[in-house]
């Protein structure tokens, strides 16, 4: 059996589901839930540090095997999305970065021009770029040819748990764009998160649909089962779609009617 | 001699950065540090001697998606 392996540049991570740590009731629930999703990237965001702060380091509470992915949250510009990633980098958790672009505080919606400015100068600077964009294809074309390592288009906007809203628009990005294509945002299903995969995505990051479930860590293996699920059926390769039926078994052989 | 440290006032009486992490709850939390808008790296902490309006930016990993 051929080996599926998810790979992002020089590195092969062992979860197609990606997990977000905001929204978490506890640091022990959120590390409970990593777990249970069997998530590989895990992202982040980055704040100023609370001097008088007692709750604890967010890193005691990632399991050892996590790749941690930063993500630029709070950036409303590409200069500033450049300046929170290299700080994340200072943090020395690898080069990793979600670069998260958004100046629009209703519907949370990212910039994609100014994302790929940030893309640019990031990528030059040896990092691992997965942006966080609106799936429009030319907006993916020049992520690609600023040097982004995946593009991340948005299903639904973030923490709506709206499903695939933008499906038609990934399924272009799935038919045209190279690098690896992570559904990033608004999925609120363990269901979606299968059906996206069985379009064909890479991998699927889940935050809300996830924290906010009366109980994360069962919601959190359920999606680590959905995002298999979706692979493998897309691997095995998916039924036609007919408008009428066919029956499954034979048309002969029939057993004799009642009273013949 | 008063610095800012996020965007808040405070009063010390250190004389370096590192001192100044060291004499609060940042001696044991993985920080980044922006001193004066420059990013500085943690081998620098040592040499940076802290003057009067000195504005400290102290970043740390919270959850996020």
């Amino acid at each position: 059996m051929i080996a599926d392996q998810f790979r992002v540049g020089n590195h092969v991570f062992s979860s197609r589901l990606l997990v977000g740590t905001g929204k978490f009731g506890s640091f022990d629930t959120m590390k409970a839930s990593i777990e249970a999703s069997q998530a590989d990237i895990v992202t982040v965001a980055l704040r100023r540090a609370d001097m008088g702060s007692t709750t604890g380091n967010i890193l005691d509470y990632v399991p050892q095997h996590c790749s941690l992915m930063p993500n630029t949250s709070g950036a409303r510009t590409a200069e500033e999305a450049i300046r929170i990633a290299r700080i994340a980098r200072e943090l020395g958790c690898g080069d990793l970065i979600k670069i998260e672009v958004i100046r629009d505080q209703r519907y949370l919606l990212p910039d994609n021009e100014e994302t790929i400015k940030a893309t640019e100068v990031l990528a030059r600077e040896g990092f691992l770029v997965f942006p966080y964009m609106s799936p429009d294809l030319m907006s993916a074309q020049r992520l690609v040819e600023a040097g982004a390592a995946t593009v991340m288009p948005l299903a639904a906007p973030i923490g709506s748990n709206r499903g695939l809203e933008t499906k038609g628009l990934i399924q272009i990005l799935i038919n045209e764009i190279d690098v690896p294509i992570i559904v990033d945002a608004g999925i609120g299903r363990p269901s979606e998160a299968a059906e996206a995969m069985e379009m064909g995505v890479d991998a699927v990051l889940v935050n809300t649909a996830i924290a906010s479930s009366p109980n994360p860590v069962t919601m959190a293996e359920a999606f680590g089962h959905a995002v298999i699920a979706g692979r493998q059926a897309y691997l095995a390769g998916l039924g036609i779609v007919q408008s009428e039926g066919s029956a499954s078994s034979p048309l002969t052989g029939f057993l004799g009617k009642v009273g013949e | 001699m008063n610095i800012q440290v996020n965007g808040a006032c405070v009063n010390t009486s250190v004389r370096t950065l590192k001192e100044f992490l060291d004499s609060t709850a940042y001696k044991d939390k993985p920080v980044a540090v922006e001193y004066n808008g420059e990013l500085v790296s943690r081998d620098a902490y040592e040499t940076i001697v802290l003057t009067a309006a000195d504005r400290l930016e102290i970043v740390t990993f919270v959850g996020g998606g």
